[in-house]
């Protein structure tokens, strides 16, 4: 579980906490409760449609809200869920917020890290220019 | 147009909207990419991400009313949690 707060993009930040579970087998951002969702003052984007894990279709609301992790904020499309009391993130969330999601089954352990900054590029050696023939 | 009592009703319309002018078009050109259908002026905005998408079509349109598909994907997101919702008693009067 991840507490996450959630709020609408007009709203003043961090609001609301939930706690989370991350689904690696979805793609968007956040998916949450509809009846969650009213009190937050999501911005309604429109409809969607996904596909579930039987292969089949379904269509979805949208809406434009925030997510916060601790100093950091991120804006994006949450699916709104009429028959779900879980908020679920997705693949584009860890994305946005640069996480990595490691499991460890040996030692039962499942840890959410930064991704390392880039590491610096080699520096092309310095050369020193060939000494000049000597004069005849 | 006429009103929409639920969003099943709006998606709908979207889907067929981008099947029937856009579909074969952006698939040979815009793979991957997300798609906003504003189903009241049946017009299309292309974004590489579902907000950049959505972002075209309310500048657009403020008031549109949009369905977001993805180019090239039976559906804009894959979700492997869930269950069907059904979207018919949102809006029901």
């Amino acid at each position: 579980m991840l507490s996450v707060a959630l709020s609408g993009v007009l709203a003043a930040a961090p609001g609301q906490p939930f706690e989370t579970v991350i689904d690696t087998g979805f793609t968007g951002f956040i998916s949450m409760p509809l009846f969650d969702a009213f009190p937050l003052g999501l911005i309604l984007r429109g409809t969607t449609s996904v596909t579930l894990g039987d292969g089949s279709q379904s269509y979805k609301l949208t809406a434009l809200g925030s997510a916060t992790v601790g100093a950091e904020s991120e804006s994006g499309i949450i699916i709104l869920e009429p028959n779900t009391n879980q908020v679920l993130l997705g693949m584009d969330f860890l994305n946005r917020f640069r996480k990595i999601l490691r499991v460890c089954a040996l030692a039962n352990l499942v840890e959410l890290v930064d991704v390392p900054p880039p590491l610096p590029q080699p520096q092309p050696a310095v050369v020193p220019p060939p000494p000049a023939p000597p004069a005849v | 147009m006429g009103t929409f009592s639920n969003p099943r009703a709006l998606a709908e319309l979207g889907e067929k909207i981008y099947q029937n002018k856009f579909k074969k078009d952006f698939e040979a050109k815009y793979d991957g990419q997300f798609v906003v259908i504003d189903v009241k002026s049946e017009s299309a905005y292309l974004g590489k991400t579902p907000e950049d998408a959505y972002e075209a079509a309310t500048k657009a349109d403020p008031n549109g009313l949009f369905h977001l598909v993805k180019v090239g994907s039976a559906g804009a997101f894959r979700v492997s949690y869930t269950t069907h919702g059904d979207m018919d008693w949102i809006f029901r009067v």
